[in-house]
This record gives C-alpha cells, sequence and structure tokens, in this order.
C-alpha cells in the first residue's frame, strides 16, 4: 500500500498511478489541505485488477477526484472516503468505458463521519459489446454528522443492446439534519442532436462518436490542469474510435504526481 | 439549382405539403411566406433530409441529383444548408470540434485532406467576423446556454464556414434585435455569389429590404398559391394573407 500525506493548509494535485493486478493507495488529507487528483486505467483485455484508494479527511479538507476508466479487463474498484473532520469537501467523477467482455465493478463509500461536510458523486458509463457496468455509490451519515450536503448523480448509456449497465445509489442516514438527494441523467443519445449534425455534413458514425464524448464531458470538467484534460480526452476519443490499446506506457504517465 | 416538382409529404400520417412547384436557379434569392402552419418550415425540413418528414409523391432535383435519395450528410456536402428556425442545443459538443468535424467531412466527401489545426482556426476567425461572434463562443457547447439571438447568429456563422451554394434561412431574421438583424442580412449578403442561391422564410419586411429578393412565394395550405416579386412581400406585410386567400378560393 502507498500511502500519501497532503499537510495541513497546502493545495497540490496529483496524478494516481495504480499498479496492474492488486493495489491500495491512501491518502490522508491534513486540515484545510487541498487536493485535486486524477486517475486514468487503462488495462489489457482478459485481466483481473482489484483496486482500492481509501482516503481520510480532516477538518476543512477539499478533495477533488476525476478517474477514467478507459479499459478495465476485470476490473474491481473501490473507493472509500472518511469525512472525519468538520467542514471537509469531497467532489468524486467517474467514467466508465467498457467494450466486449469487459467486466467493471466500482464500489463507492462515502462516509460523513463529522458535521457540515459535503459530497458530491458523479458517475457516468458507456458500455459496449458484452460488457457490464455496476457503480454501487453509497453515502453513509453518521451519528452526529448534522448538516451533511450530499448529491448523487449517476449516468448510463448503452451502446450496444448486450451491454449492461446498472448503478446504484445508496443512502444510509443516521442523522436528522442532512440534505441528501440523487439523480440520474439521460442515457439515450441525443437524437435530434445527431440529425442538427448529420445535417452540417457530420457523418452519422462520427456524430455518434462526439454525443458519447459529450456525455462524460462532465467528468472532464473534473480534471483542473487543461493540458491534463486535454490529453485525456484524447484518449477518450482513441477508445471510442477503436485506437487505443491496452496502456504501452502512454505520455500520461509523465504526469505522474 | 433547384427544381421542385408536385412535391406532396407527411407528417406523422397527416399530409401537410400537397403538391408544391418551385424552381430556384443559381444566384437567386426566393422568399417564401405564408401564414403560420401553411408548411415553409415542414418544405425546409424536407430540402434537408429529416425522416420524421415523409415523402409520398413528386421530386426534388438539386444540380442534376435527386436530392431525395441523399443522406443528410451527402446533401449538406452537395451544398445544401438550413439556418433552422429553432436551433437545438448540444450540451458538451463544442463549438470548435463541431465545425472542425463538419468542415472536415465535407473535405473529406471532395478526397481532400482535413484542414490543419492553424488554417482551421483562422478560417474560424474569419468567418466569425462576418456575423460579429465572440471567440468565447467556440469553446462552449453547441448552442449550450446561447440566447435566441445567438444561436440565429450561430447558424449564419455555420453557413458562412460551410460556404453552401443553396441556402435555406428560416426564419432567420425572427428573435433577432435590429442591430443583429442587420449585421446578419448584411453577413449573408456578403456571403452571396452568382453561383449561390437561397430560400429564406420570413414573416417581416425588413428582411424583405436587407435581401431585395429576386422572387416572393406565398405558400397556403401546403401549396403554392401566388409568385411575385418583392413587392408581394410588401403588399403582404400591409394586408395580411385574407386577400390572397380568398383569391385561392373564387379560383
Ligand atoms: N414534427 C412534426 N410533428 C407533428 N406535426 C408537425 C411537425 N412538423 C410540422 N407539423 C405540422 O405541420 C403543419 C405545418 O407546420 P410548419 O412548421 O411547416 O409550418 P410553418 O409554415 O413553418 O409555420 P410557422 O410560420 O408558424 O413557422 C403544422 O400544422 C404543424 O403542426
Ligand atoms: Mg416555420
Amino acid at each position: 500500500m502507498d500511502s500519501y500525506v497532503i499537510p495541513a493548509g497546502t493545495e497540490t494535485s496529483k496524478f494516481l498511478q495504480f499498479s496492474p493486478g492488486s493495489d491500495h493507495i491512501h491518502l490522508v488529507l491534513e486540515a484545510n489541505a487541498r487536493l485535486s487528483a486524477t486517475a486514468l486505467l487503462n488495462m489489457a483485455p482478459g485481466t483481473t485488477h482489484d483496486i482500492t484508494l481509501t482516503v481520510e479527511q480532516h477538518e476543512g479538507s477539499s478533495l477533488n477526484l476525476a478517474t477514467f476508466t478507459l479499459r478495465g479487463g476485470e476490473y474491481k474498484g473501490k473507493i472509500h472516503i472518511r469525512l472525519v473532520g468538520k467542514g471537509a469537501e469531497v467532489s468524486l467523477a467517474g467514467a466508465v468505458i467498457a467494450d466486449g467482455k469487459e467486466r467493471v465493478e466500482k464500489n463507492i463509500l462515502i462516509e460523513h463521519a463529522a458535521e457540515g461536510c459535503t459530497s458530491d458523486m458523479l458517475y457516468k458509463q458507456i458500455l459496449t459489446g458484452e460488457s457490464r457496468g455496476l457503480i454501487e455509490g453509497k453515502v453513509l451519515v453518521q451519528p452526529g454528522a448534522q448538516k451533511t450536503v450530499s448529491h448523487q448523480t449517476f449516468g448510463n448509456l448503452c451502446i450496444s443492446p448486450e451491454a449492461q449497465a446498472l448503478s446504484r445509489p445508496m443512502l444510509e442516514i443516521y442523522a436528522d439534519d442532512v440534505k441528501c438527494n440523487h439523480g440520474a441523467t439521460v442515457g439515450k443519445l441525443d437524437e435530434a442532436a445527431l440529425l442538427y449534425m448529420r445535417q452540417r455534413g457530420i457523418p452519422e458514425t462520427e456524430a455518434r462518436l462526439l454525443l458519447q464524448h459529450a456525455f462524460v464531458s462532465d467528468v472532464l470538467q473534473h480534471v483542473p490542469n487543461e493540458e491534463l484534460r486535454e490529453k485525456i480526452s484524447h484518449l477518450i476519443e482513441h477508445r471510442f474510435r477503436g485506437e487505443l490499446n491496452a496502456c504501452q506506457g502512454c505520455s500520461l504517465c509523465d504526469n505522474k504526481a | 439549382m433547384l427544381e421542385i416538382k408536385n412535391l406532396h409529404a407527411c407528417v406523422e400520417g397527416r399530409e401537410i405539403l400537397r403538391g408544391v412547384n418551385l424552381t430556384i436557379n443559381d444566384g437567386e434569392v426566393h422568399v417564401l411566406m405564408g401564414p403560420n402552419g401553411s408548411g415553409k418550415s415542414t418544405l425546409s425540413n424536407v430540402l434537408v433530409g429529416n425522416p420524421k418528414y415523409e415523402v409520398t409523391e413528386g421530386s426534388i432535383i438539386f444540380n442534376g441529383k435527386n436530392l431525395l435519395e441523399l443522406s443528410p450528410e451527402d446533401r449538406s456536402h452537395e451544398g445544401i444548408f438550413m439556418s433552422f428556425q429553432a436551433p437545438i442545443e448540444i450540451p458538451g459538443v463544442s463549438m470548435t470540434n463541431f465545425m472542425r468535424a463538419a468542415v472536415n467531412a465535407k473535405r473529406k466527401y471532395y478526397g481532400e485532406e482535413p484542414l490543419g489545426a492553424t488554417e482551421f482556426l483562422k478560417l474560424l476567425r474569419e468567418k466569425r467576423k462576418v456575423v460579429g461572434l465572440d471567440a468565447h463562443f467556440m469553446s462552449r457547447g453547441v448552442n449550450e446556454g446561447f440566447s435566441g439571438g445567438e444561436r440565429k447568429r450561430n447558424e449564419i456563422f455555420q453557413m458562412a464556414v460551410l460556404e453552401p451554394t443553396f441556402s435555406i434561412l428560416d426564419e432567420t431574421d425572427s428573435g433577432l434585435d435590429v442591430d443583429a438583424l442587420r449585421i446578419v442580412a448584411e453577413g449573408f449578403n456578403r456571403l452571396r455569389t452568382p453561383k449561390t442561391s437561397a430560400m429564406v422564410i420570413t414573416h417581416y419586411q425588413r428582411m424583405l429590404d436587407y435581401l431585395k429578393p429576386d422572387f416572393v412565394h406565398v405558400l397556403v395550405n401546403g401549396q403554392i398559391v401566388k409568385e411575385g416579386d418583392a413587392s408581394l412581400g410588401y403588399e403582404i406585410e400591409e394586408r395580411g394573407f385574407d386577400w390572397i386567400k380568398t383569391e385561392v378560393e373564387n379560383g
């Protein structure tokens, strides 16, 4: 397990590099620390992965995490965030793209263990082939975690009829003064938008690619660094075009830390 | 350029166009007027290949080609452009990416290489000037959060980039403030050449003032019932459509 501490009152951004197979990263955000983290998973088909991220957030700290699962093989991802200090904030965003026989399972738990904390989850899956995607997002509000605000949004887009996407928002609340809600986004490509694009000369396949990309654009917005955002955006585009192989040491690895 | 013969079209099983005949030659600007619901947008939508509108009879020949056999994208490549009455928004697809896809698709159709990044950005910059569209719109989603007037301006910007030979303007003037209308109309006029033509749908005289159309057609209940020069447009502005309907009824 790799452990990192973001010291009190500092602000930093980090590229989380998970190793294939089984890996665990643990982060501690001390009081008023701010961290923007990005993780990218691009695993060879047919390989199995079990990856865990645990985070402990102290008073007034803030975490913005964006994860992109471009290829998962058979992949289980676990995220467990513990908000242990007052007024801590966390924003999790993730995009999962899978095809063929890939199986991607994400298990997210945000634990509100202190007063006045805010959490936000935004997860999108785009599945094709016979792939399966499951996202379980749970918000647990401990006794005494009053004034909790939490919001969850999930969106699934199945490109082929054999693909199966499931998202499961869950709430477990042991405090009475909380604001928690969840929503779903439309899981269909907008036919009117497709037609508009075609009427501008954009071939249908290309138009579909643009709309798929647009579906995860709000997740991309969680990458604070513009250069990195552009790179990931390009990788996603290549992925949709079927031009992206499993990670062979892409340019992104230079962005470590 | 365009020859529409005895065109009948249905929407959801209801016949909206009931035998439209219209010929538009190179370099001409035609204005199409008519009461609400008479079928003007339907005709435009048929021309750009909206599958909701089913052609049941008649033909459309565009520069010698059977238009009805072409996909919407190929119609665009062949030079047809429509500025929509109510342009939709496409959140998450930036204007830049949208225009790049459109420009390069057309280039591919004509066997040309995609435009390089620098050239493409230069093209956008040049064309934005035609309609006075600010640079920041290019990084926003297509029409995402654009005001009604900005959307209309954006349509003409797209027209400027794609350089169609035949343009349809479906009430592009409505929703524009006085200054924006002048800019858009002047922009449109600047894009005119002896080789390009247009069908302009409008309810207002101001558009006639700017465009000085060669012909005005009046569509009532799915048929063109009266044709004339620009003066017919001014007469409608003054007298409305009822006298034309009466003329039609009395044969
Ligand atoms: N997609 C559609 N679905 C159902 N009905 C439609 C559709 N499009 C057009 N119609 C109907 O066809 C008729 C003609 O509509 P169209 O939009 O062509 O009129 P228009 O002449 O453009 O009117 P306006 O001046 O109000 O824009 C109307 O009765 C309209 O309700
Ligand atoms: Mg109309």
